[in-house]
C-alpha cells in the first residue's frame, strides 16, 4: 500500500466516500498533499520522503513523494523533515464528562449513557488535541457492576454532532474491585456480583434472541420493548464491544472467561493490572483484548523484585490487541502518548508501542477501519511532529482532524 | 555565575594537595605510580553541564572526589577501570524535591534517616543520588518545618546528610489572607529584633550595660531569611500568588525559591528582574481563564520563558516519589522524562541537563559539591545507555562517593529489560 497508481487511488476514494457516516465527505472539505520526512504509517511501516493525499476528510493516497502525483486543486503542506503519523485514540477515558461517571442506586444500569452527559467542549479538549489524541472513548465509571454505555468521540469538530462518532461505542461493565458493597443488598461479594452480571447478561440474551426471532418471523407479535436493554443488543450481536473493568489474574481470568467463553461478546479487559498477565496466554486464546492504565507497571503484586511492563507482559504472552489508557478526567488525557512511552521504556519495540495508542485501541472498539493507522480510505485524524509521538522532548506542530487543520502550535497565544 | 566560579576555585584549591591527582586534560600523566583506590572511567561521552560534553572521554574519581577528567588521560596502574565506551557519563540527578525518605514528622532530618529502603534503591536506580527532604510543611502555620539536602549513600549513614536547613518553608497565598498577615508582622518583628541586636551588639562592645533584645515568636527562623543566610520557599502556582510572594523579596530583601508555577510564563520579567530561582513541573496543565483575555493557564512553554528570562530553573516530576501502583513515567523513576518535556516546550537540551543537576545543586545550596562533572567535586556519578533525554535510556550504573551503588545488570529492578527496536521500513512497493 505504499505505492499507489492514481486511478487506483480514485478508486478508495470513491469507496471512502461511500462509507463516510456523517457529512464530512461535502465539497467544501480541504484537498491537502502533505509531504513529510517520514509517514509513519503504524500498520505499514515507514515511508521515508512520503506523500501523503487528503480529500473529504479521508486520507485518499500515500507513498513516496517521488511515487505519488499531486492532483490539481490541492494544496501543499511541506512539513520539511518531520514525521506524520495517525492521531492517538484512547479508549478509557471519563474525559468531557461534568457530572459523574457513576449512578450508584443499583450495580446494574442498562439504561445511561454517558453520552447524554459528554460536553465535547470541556475545557481540557484542545489540550487533549494539542497533544496529538484526536479520538477519546469516555465511558462511565466502575462504582457499579453495568455503569452503563460510553462514547466515541473526535477531539475536534464544527460541532458536538460532528464530532461525536458513536452515541453508544460500548457497553461498560466492572467485574469487581470497586463495586463491592458491604452491607444490606446483593453485591458485596464478588459471588454476588457475579450472578448480577449474569442475570443482566441473560437478559440480554434472551432479549435480542426474541427480537431476531421476531425479525425473523419467527414469531408474529414483537417481543414487549424493555428500554433498559434495547443499547445491548447491538453488543449482543457482537457489533458493539464490552469494556470490563477488572485487575489481577483472579479478575482478567474470570472476565475473559465469562464474557468471551460463556456469551461470547466481544471485548477489552481493563486495567488488567497487577497479576492479570498471569493468565495472558488463556486472554490470547480467546482473543480477548487488553486495555492497561492507568498503572502502566506491576512490582509489589508480582513480588520478585522486578519492574514489570504490564503491557509487555501480555504482549509477549500472545495477546494479539493491547492498547493503553489514562483512565483521565481532564487534562491527563493528555498523557496518553506518555503511557505507550513507558512501555517503550521497558522492552517494547517502538513500532508495537505506537500500536498501543493507535491501531490497537481503534480495532478494540470495533473502529479500526477508520482510524488508528495511515491507509488509504480512513479518517485523515493526522499528527504532525519532528520525531514519533512517543517523545515528548518535541512537540506536536499540527494536527489534522477529518481531514482538516484543527490545530497548530505556531498560531496558539 | 561569580557565585558558581568562586565555589569552584575554593574546591580546586582545597585540593591541591600532593595526594590527589591534578591531571590536565591533552594528555597529561597523572603524578604518583599507583592506581590503587582510583576509580577510571572510560572513553564515555561526558555531559559535564558545565564545561559541554567531552566525547570519548576518561573520568578519574580518587577518595569519593572527581580528581580529573578530559580526553587523552592515562588511567594510572591499578585503577579500578570502568569501561563506558559508547555510554553517557553525567553528574547524578539532583532531585529539588524527593518524598518517601523519613517518616512522619521530625525536628531534625538528621534524626529520621535511615541507609537503607526502597526509596534509596529506587533512587540509585533512576539515577538520582542526591534530594531534598522535607519535614512536614507549612500546613496552617506561616513556616514549615526542617529540610535537608540528603545524598543517597547506600549504607551509609555517615555519608548521607548533606545541608540542614536547606531553605525555610513558608505558607505565603492570597487565598489565605490571615495567614499573609500573621508572616509579615512576624518577619517586621525580626527585622526589629536585628536592628535592636545590631545596637545591642554595638554599645555592649562599647562597654555599655544593656539587656538583649527579647527574640520574637519565630524570629530564630524568620531572621535567617532576612539575613539572607537562608532562602525561604514558597508554592505559588498562579500569577496573582506568584505576584504577592513577589513583593516578600521587595519587602523583605529575602531570597525566594518559588515552587510549582502554572502561570510564571504570564509574568517572566517579574521573576527573573528579582533573581528568583523556581522549581517547577513543565508537564503541569492547567485550565485558561476563558472569561478574561489576558494570557492564564499553563502554557509547556513556561519553563523555555522563565529560562530566557535569566531564571534560574530546576525541574520537577509531577510526583517526587518513587511510585509502582502506578504513575510510572511521571516521577522520580523517570526525572529526565519531564525535563524532556521542557524542551518539548523550547528549552534548550543544556538547559534541561541543568535543570536536573547543577541548577538544582545550587539552589539546594551544595552546587559546590554537586550537579557537575568538575574536578574537585563529589564523585555522583551516572553512566546511562543512550542520550539522558531519550524515554528509553535506562541508568546502568549509579556512583555514590565513587563507589558503585547501583549495577542494573545486577540488581533485579531493571536488568531484564533488554534493547528495543527502532521503527520498521516501508512494506515494498505494491504492498
Amino acid at each position: 500500500m505504499a505505492r499507489l497508481a492514481p486511478a487506483r487511488a480514485l478508486l478508495c476514494v470513491l469507496a471512502a466516500a461511500a462509507f463516510a457516516r456523517t457529512g464530512l465527505a461535502d465539497e467544501a472539505s480541504p484537498r491537502y498533499a502533505i509531504r513529510a520526512g517520514k509517514v509513519v504509517t503504524v500498520t505499514r511501516g515507514v515511508i521515508d520522503h512520503g506523500l501523503l493525499l487528503v480529500s473529504a476528510g479521508k486520507i485518499e493516497a500515500l507513498g513516496p513523494a517521488d511515487k505519488v502525483a499531486v492532483p490539481a486543486g490541492y494544496e501543499v503542506i511541506d512539513v520539511g523533515d518531520r514525521w506524520i503519523m495517525p492521531g492517538m485514540v484512547e479508549i478509557h477515558s471519563h474525559c468531557g464528562v461534568g457530572w459523574g461517571i457513576n449512578d450508584m442506586v443499583s450495580q446494574i444500569n442498562p439504561g445511561m449513557r454517558v453520552g447524554d452527559d459528554v460536553d465535547p467542549d470541556a475545557p481540557a479538549i484542545p489540550a487533549v488535541l494539542a497533544a496529538g489524541v484526536t479520538t477519546v472513548q469516555s465511558v462511565p465509571g466502575s462504582g457499579t457492576n453495568h455503569g452503563g454505555y460510553g462514547v466515541a468521540f473526535k477531539t475536534w469538530g464544527a460541532t458536538k454532532q460532528d464530532r461525536i462518532i458513536r452515541r453508544i461505542s460500548i457497553m461498560k461493565m466492572t467485574q469487581a474491585y470497586n463495586p463491592e458493597r458491604p452491607g444490606g443488598d446483593i453485591g458485596a461479594s464478588r459471588m454476588g456480583m457475579a450472578w448480577l452480571i449474569r442475570q443482566y447478561l441473560d437478559s440480554a440474551r434472551d432479549y435480542e434472541r426474541s427480537w431476531e426471532a421476531y425479525e425473523q418471523g419467527e414469531r408474529k407479535t414483537p417481543p414487549a420493548t424493555n428500554l433498559g436493554l434495547e443499547f445491548s443488543r447491538p453488543v449482543m450481536r457482537g457489533e458493539l464491544p464490552v469494556l470490563i473493568h477488572t485487575y489481577e489474574s483472579w479478575g482478567v481470568g474470570m472476565t475473559t472467561h465469562m464474557f468471551a467463553d460463556e456469551y461470547g461478546l466481544k471485548g477489552i479487559a481493563t486495567h488488567a493490572e497487577w497479576t492479570g498477565h498471569n493468565v495472558g496466554e488463556a486472554v490470547a486464546r480467546k482473543h480477548f483484548a487488553i486495555n492497561v492504565g492507568p498503572g502502566v507497571v506491576s512490582f509489589t503484586a508480582v513480588g520478585d523484585g522486578r519492574v514489570h511492563s504490564v503491557v509487555v507482559e501480555f504482549v509477549e504472552r500472545g495477546v494479539e490487541n493491547v492498547s493503553v489508557n489514562t483512565d483521565a478526567f481532564g487534562f491527563d488525557q493528555a498523557y496518553l502518548a506518555g503511557q505507550a512511552a513507558m512501555a517503550a521504556r521497558l522492552g517494547l519495540d517502538d513500532q508495537t508501542a505506537l500500536k498501543l495508542v493507535t491501531i490497537n485501541p481503534a480495532s478494540a472498539i470495533l473502529l479500526g477501519d477508520r482510524l488508528g493507522s495511515l491507509e488509504v480510505g480512513k479518517d485523515a485524524d493526522l499528527v504532525v511532529k519532528k520525531s514519533s509521538l512517543l517523545d515528548p522532548s518535541t512537540p506536536v506542530e499540527m494536527v489534522f482532524v477529518n481531514g482538516r487543520l484543527a490545530y497548530r502550535r505556531d498560531a496558539k497565544h | 555565575m561569580t557565585r558558581r566560579l568562586f565555589a569552584a576555585l575554593l574546591c580546586a584549591l582545597a585540593l591541591l594537595t600532593p595526594s590527589v591527582v591534578m591531571a590536565e586534560e591533552a594528555g597529561a600523566k597523572p603524578a604518583g605510580g599507583s592506581g590503587k583506590g582510583v576509580v577510571a572511567i572510560q572513553g564515555g561521552d561526558l555531559y559535564t553541564i558545565t564545561d559541554g560534553v567531552i566525547r570519548g572521554g576518561t573520568l578519574l574519581i580518587e577518595a569519593g572526589k572527581i580528581t580529573a577528567l578530559g580526553t587523552g588521560l592515562s588511567v594510572p596502574e591499578g585503577a579500578e577501570v570502568i569501561d563506558a565506551r559508547g555510554k553517557v557519563v553525567m553528574p547524578g540527578l539532583v532531585a529539588a524535591r524527593l518524598s518517601g525518605l523519613i517518616r512522619g514528622d521530625t525536628k531534625k532530618i538528621a534524626d529520621a534517616l535511615g541507609p537503607y529502603g526502597s526509596t534509596i534503591t529506587f533512587a540509585l536506580a533512576s539515577g538520582v543520588t542526591a534530594g531534598y527532604v522535607q519535614a512536614g510543611g507549612p500546613g496552617d502555620q506561616p513556616f514549615g518545618g526542617t529540610n535537608a539536602v540528603v545524598k543517597l549513600t547506600e549504607g551509609d549513614l555517615e555519608g548521607m546528610l548533606l545541608r540542614e536547613p536547606v531553605d525555610v518553608n513558608l505558607r505565603y497565598s492570597n487565598g489565605d489572607p490571615r495567614s499573609k498577615a500573621l508572616l509579615r508582622q512576624q518577619l517586621r518583628a525580626a527585622k526589629e529584633y536585628l536592628r535592636k541586636k545590631a545596637q545591642f551588639d554595638q554599645d555592649k562592645a562599647a562597654g555599655k550595660k544593656v539587656d538583649p533584645p527579647a527574640m520574637p515568636p519565630g524570629g530564630e527562623t524568620l531572621t535567617k531569611l532576612l539575613t539572607g543566610e537562608l532562602p525561604a520557599r514558597v508554592s505559588a502556582e498562579y500569577s496573582n500568588d506568584i505576584l504577592s510572594v513577589l513583593q516578600l523579596v521587595d519587602d523583605f530583601g529575602i531570597r525566594l525559591i518559588l515552587e510549582g508555577p502554572i502561570e510564571g510564563w504570564t509574568i517572566p520579567e517579574a521573576i527573573g528582574r528579582r533573581k528568583v530561582d523556581v522549581i517547577m513541573t513543565p508537564r503541569t496543565q492547567a485550565e485558561r481563564d476563558r472569561y478574561i483575555s489576558a494570557p492564564t493557564g499553563s502554557s509547556n512553554e513556561q519553563a523555555a520563558i522563565l529560562s530566557r528570562a535569566g531564571v534560574r530553573l530546576a525541574i520537577i516530576p509531577p510526583s517526587t516519589g518513587f511510585g509502582l501502583w502506578g504513575g510510572f513515567g511521571e516521577d522520580l523513576f523517570t526525572l529526565p522524562l519531564e525535563a524532556a518535556h521542557a524542551v518539548g516546550g523550547g528549552l534548550p537540551e543544556d538547559r534541561a541537563l541543568e535543570a536536573i543537576t547543577i541548577n538544582s545543586a545550587q539552589i539546594l545550596g551544595v552546587g559546590d559539591r554537586l550537579g557537575s562533572l568538575q574536578v574537585g567535586k563529589d564523585a555522583d556519578i551516572i553512566v546511562m545507555d543512550g542520550h539522558p533525554l531519550d524515554y528509553r535510556t535506562f541508568v546502568e550504573l549509579t556512583l555514590v562517593n565513587g563507589k558503585v551503588l547501583y549495577d542494573k545488570s545486577k540488581s533485579r529492578l531493571f536488568s531484564h529489560i533488554r534493547d528495543k527496536g527502532d521503527l520498521p521500513e516501508a512494506e515494498p512497493a505494491g504492498q
